[in-house]
Formats: structure tokens, sequence, C-alpha cells
């Protein structure tokens, strides 16, 4: 098994690294979107709270913008098939959130240093804002996975992905706001950090247990 | 029907006491009447929720096709949910302008309904868009079973995200509204009539959903 | 040529499959794509799906895969005496169709190595296939550079390497040259004795590679 979740992994991540959809996608958005921010700031002092606001929109939107191509890209490149007769649905799925874990890490790591740099944002608690950043992203991920399988089902249009993902990513987007609010202002934030991480793991779990029932063919 | 009996008795009984038995609270007068319905259409909606969730997990544990009938169960609760969902918003959202000034405040109260809203929307936008795939089934059924995942989440952080405009009546002692034994009765029955309602209106829809499917195999033949 | 091109050791061992289908159905919506099909077929034995297009075929080649649930009706595999299911069945069972489609972004020999890899199969047994199956010379190329025929020999490729004890092949002669079909039917020839084998197929030349026959209409 170990050996097909590494077959698949090395897989994807092949792929991307060729074709680069789903990368290019996230980032220019984030990018875009963050420097659309700035500009139209023009430089006036934002709260805290405004910031952390910005902040978790912008990678809310870059993530609806690449999280559901791991699967939708399956279903239209006619794959998916050749998959589903090569390997078991555990691998399956571990890779699929393995990648969006990377696609979240990478979003993330462009986001940070953008929107820090351009918006002038002085962080009392460097490491907090990180680990908080991780975790929201991570909870992201881990949530959105197994509905980027349900939409690629579905026929895959853009918006429904993101329609289907927003109740669901609304409480650890809440508290990541909450979380890197405090951060910038130097509180804490580790009961958020374990809620985020809870939150992770829940979704994971149930994520596996529905996971058969989403990707077997009708 | 048993059902259809209940119905008949508690619901007029519900309005009756709503209107005539209960007396009118000191500081809202005669328009704390609304929570005789504001109430019982907040739970009816998330008692609607939680049995779509269930019926859900009924149907994907059933993967022999051993509980077919679990699908209409759950979509139609959905579609009962919804509407239910939507009275309480409007009954809520009027009765905030009368007490408090304003027709929406993002309460802890108030953001749960819309999130379970939002939730609905999500879930028909899913259905809609696999229409006429074998597939619907099970996939409407296991978005219902994470987002019922992820309903306890809500319910721990909302309150620590948003301030409580909504008065608790039964046990917090500085709250606005405060109730007497009628009105607690009346509340009581209201909440049964329109449990009632709803278990009424789910068998009839799910009856008529069974038709609807019987019919069309019939005119294949 | 059985020594050579499989050679792990299972390749000696006696093995007994077998696949019972009964009474299977399948509808979309309101079309009846076929009904009450039944049918059994144990390692030695070989089965033609054959009807006018439309009639099921491929649907029938996707349950006997264990990859499509049927409407009504059971279907079992056993492999010496143990059932089947899930993962230890996708590891005995090939399938090549025409909607099971390797990756275009990557290399001959990066599919063969996935597809090995995802079922526990040793990749180095392949190498031996692409030199029967002509495919030598393209091994290194990205798969969206191959000619029909080309990725047709892949894909056959791809449902044979791990040796497994259930084939489906679905139009398995589609987009190959002569040379393509009588190594195909060659290699038939040499995995005939430790296989149940399926061939979903039109063509009456195909079909007459099998022992039995399941008619779709």
């Amino acid at each position: 098994m170990i050996e097909a979740i590494l077959a698949n992994i090395a897989k994807d991540f092949r792929i991307e690294f060729r074709r680069r959809f789903a990368v290019n996608v996230a980032l220019s958005f984030a990018a875009i979107t963050t420097l659309a921010v700035s500009l139209t700031a023009g430089g006036a002092r934002l709260e805290t709270r405004t910031h952390a606001l910005l902040f978790w929109i912008i990678i809310f939107f870059s993530a609806m913008n690449g999280l559901s191509h791991v699967f939708t890209r399956e279903e239209e490149e006619g794959t998916a098939l050749f998959l589903r007769t090569t390997s078991p649905e555990l691998a399956v799925f571990t890779a699929k959130l393995v990648f969006n874990m990377a696609v979240m890490a990478v979003i993330a790591a462009a986001v940070v240093p953008l929107y820090v740099f351009f918006l002038n944002v002085e962080i009392a608690s460097p490491g907090r804002f990180a680990l908080v950043a991780c975790a929201g992203s991570a909870a992201i991920a881990s949530s959105t996975t197994a509905l980027g399988a349900i939409v690629a089902r579905a026929g895959g249009r853009g918006s429904l992905f993101t329609i289907i993902s927003f109740p669901v990513v609304l409480p650890p987007l809440w508290v990541s706001i909450k979380a890197t609010q405090s951060s910038i202002a130097g509180g804490g934030a580790a009961q958020s950090i374990v809620f985020l991480l809870a939150f992770s793991g829940a979704l994971v779990a149930v994520s596996y247990m529905l996971f058969g029932h989403i990707w077997i063919e009708e | 029907m048993a059902i259809t009996r209940l119905v008949h008795v508690f619901m007029p009984a519900a309005i009756v006491m709503a209107f005539v038995y209960a007396p009118a609270a000191e500081v809202l007068g005669e328009t704390s009447r609304l929570l005789y319905f504001h109430v019982p259409l907040a739970w009816v909606s998330v008692m609607a929720f939680a049995v779509s969730g269930i019926a859900s997990v009924a149907f994907l544990a059933g993967s022999k096709g051993r509980f077919p009938a679990a699908e209409t169960t759950f979509h139609n609760s959905a579609t009962l949910g919804t509407f239910s969902a939507l009275l309480a918003t409007a009954t809520g959202s009027v009765w905030a302008k009368l007490m408090w000034g304003s027709y929406w405040n993002w309460d802890p109260r108030e953001t749960s309904i819309v999130i379970l809203l939002l939730i609905y929307f999500a879930y028909f936008s899913l259905r809609s868009a696999l229409a006429g795939k074998a597939s619907r089934g099970r996939l409407s059924a296991a978005y219902l079973v994470i987002a019922m995942t992820v309903m306890p989440f809500f319910v721990f952080v909302i309150p620590r995200v948003f301030r409580s405009l909504h008065p608790d009546p039964v046990i917090n002692p500085g709250m606005k509204i405060l109730l007497e034994p009628e009105m607690k009765l009346a509340l009581i029955v209201s909440a049964a009539a329109f449990s009632l309602l709803y278990f009424h209106l789910l068998r009839i829809t799910n009856r008529v959903s069974k038709i609807q499917a019987a019919m069309e195999d019939l005119s294949d033949e | 040529m059985s020594r050579r091109i499989f050679c792990t050791t299972s390749t000696m061992t006696v093995r007994s499959f077998s696949l019972d289908a009964v009474s299977l159905s399948k509808s979309y919506g309101r079309t009846r794509v076929f009904e009450n099909v039944s049918f059994s077929i144990a390692t030695g034995e070989s089965a033609a799906f054959t009807g006018p297009n439309g009639s099921g075929k491929s649907t029938l080649c996707d349950i006997a895969a264990g990859i499509r649930r049927p409407g009504r009706g059971t279907i079992s595999h056993y492999l010496n005496g143990a059932p089947l299911q899930g993962e230890s069945l996708l590891r005995v069972t090939g399938l090549a169709a025409p909607r099971v489609n390797p990756y275009d972004e990557l290399t001959g020999m990066e599919n063969v190595r996935f597809a090995a890899r995802a079922r526990g199969a040793d990749p180095l047994t392949a190498a031996p296939l692409f030199e029967f199956f002509g495919l030598a010379r393209h091994r290194d190329k990205l798969l969206r550079h191959y000619s029909s025929g080309m990725r047709q020999r892949l894909k056959l490729i791809l449902s044979v390497l791990h040796d497994p004890a259930l084939l489906i092949l679905d139009e398995p002669g589609a987009n190959l040259d002569d040379e393509g079909r009588w190594k195909l039917a060659e290699f038939i020839e040499l995995i005939r004795a430790r296989t149940a084998l399926i061939i979903a197929t039109n063509d009456r030349g195909e079909a007459a590679l099998c022992s039995s026959e399941v008619r779709l209409d």
C-alpha cells in the first residue's frame, strides 16, 4: 500500500511539474489579488483585523482556484478509469491529499511574503503567524480534497467547487483569521492551532471513510 | 394516519395558545407572540438537517442497496429544512427589528441559520449539477455527511467569534424575556406541533417521490 | 517465452481463479443496457463478449473487472478459494479498454513503472514486454507523442505487466496493424493456460480466440 501511495504521489507531482497547471493558476491568482489589494489600499494604514481578513480571503480564493484541479484533471483527461484499475482507493486519496497540501504550501509561501511586504504589516509574533498560516492552510486542504473528488464526478465546474467548499471551510477560516489577528498584535494562538489541527484530523478521517463511495464508478 | 390526526389537534392548539392562552410579555408586549413560531421553526430546521445527515449515512452504509429509500428521505428532509430555515430567518428578522431596532445583527444564532442555508444551497447546487447521473444519490449523501461532520465545529466556534444578542430564555438570569408557565406551555405545544407537521410533510413528500418513481418505471414498460 | 517475460517467482506457482456472474443487469436512468446476463470463467478458460455497438460490452467489462457496480445481480471473484475484493482484486486483474487511458504527460516507461508500483508488481518485468510488443524504441517518449497503434500496444502492456489472473481486453485489436494483431494473438497463446481471459469485441477473428461466448443484444 505504501508503495502504491508513493507511486501515486510521484505520478501526480511529476505531471504537475510538467504541466504546472494547478500551481500556475493558484499562484497567479494569489499574486494578482495581493497586488490588487495593496494597490487599491494606496498605502493606507489598516487595522490588524482587516489585515487578517484580507490575508485569509486571498488564501481562500487562491485555494478555490487550485485545489479541485487534481481530481478534475483525471476526469477531463480520461485517465480516471486507468487510475481506478491500477491503484487502491486509499492510495489515490492519500496522494491527492498530499498534493493539495503541497499546493496550499506553495500558495501560503507566495502570499505571506507578498502580503507582508506590500501592505507593510508589522508582525509581533512571526513564528506564531507562520504556524497559523500553516495550520489554516492544512485545514483548508484537508476538508476540500474529498469535495474536489465529488465535484470532479459532477462535471467539475469551477464555481461549484467554491459553492460547496465555502460552508465547510468557514470554521477554520474564522479561527485562522482570529488567530492571525492575534499573532500580528502579539497575542496567543495555541488554542486556535489546536482547533485547526482537530478540524483537519476530523475531516481527513471522514473523507477516508467516504472516499470509497465517491470514487467508485456507477 | 396517526401523525395527521395529531397535527390536526396540535397545530390549532398551538395557534390558539400562542394568541390567546399565553399572556403578552412584560417589555415586548404582543410582539412576543412571534416566539411561538420563530423558535419551533428554527428547531425544525435543525432537526431536518439531523434527519438528512442520518439518512445520508444510512444510504451510504447500506451500499448493497439495503436502504435505497433513504435517498428520498434525506432529499425531502433537506427541502423541508430549507423552507423551515427560510421561515425561521424571516420571522427572526421581523422580531429583531421590533425588539432591537434592526433587521440583521450577525449574532451567533442568526449566523448559524445563515450557514445552514448556505449548506442547503450548496447541497441543491450539487444535486442539480448531478442531474441525470446514477451517482447522484451517493455523491449528495457524501456531501451531507461532510456537512454534518463540520456542524460540531460550528457550534464550538460561532459563540466565540460573534457576540450574542439572543436571549436565552430558560437558563440565563440577566436576559430580557422571562417565561411564565403559560408561555412555556404554549412554546412546548408549538414546538410539538411544528415537529409533527415536519414529520407529516416528510411522509407525504416521501410518498409522492415513491409514486413518481413508480410512474416513471411504468412508463418505460 | 513465458519464463522470460514473467521472471518473478510467481510464474510457476499454480493458481486457480474463478469469476461467477449471476443475473447481471445494468440501466442508466431510463435506458436498460443489458439484462439477466450470467456467466462463469476460470483459469485456463476464455470468454468473448459479443454484440452490436451500444449493447453494453464495455460496461460488462468494467463490472467483470470490479470497477463498476452492477445494477442488479451478483458477481464474485475467487483466487485459490479466497474471495477477492477491492485492493486484492485490483492486483490480479488487468483491463485494457478504449476508455482506460494512461497518462499523456508521462513516458511509456513512467506509466509502466507507476502501474507496477501501484499494484505491488516489479517494474522490471515490463522490459521484455516492451521488446515483445515492439515499443522498446519508444519507451522513454511522452505518451502524447505516441501514435494510436503505439498507444494501444502500451495499454496492452499495462494490462499484463503484473501477470494478472483475470485479463479483460475490450476491443484489443483496435488501432493495431497486422503485426500488432499477430503479436497480440501470440501473447494470448502464451498466457492462456494460466489466465482467465475475457475479450469484448465485434471482430469475429478476435472472438474466435475464445472458447466460449456471451452474447449481448
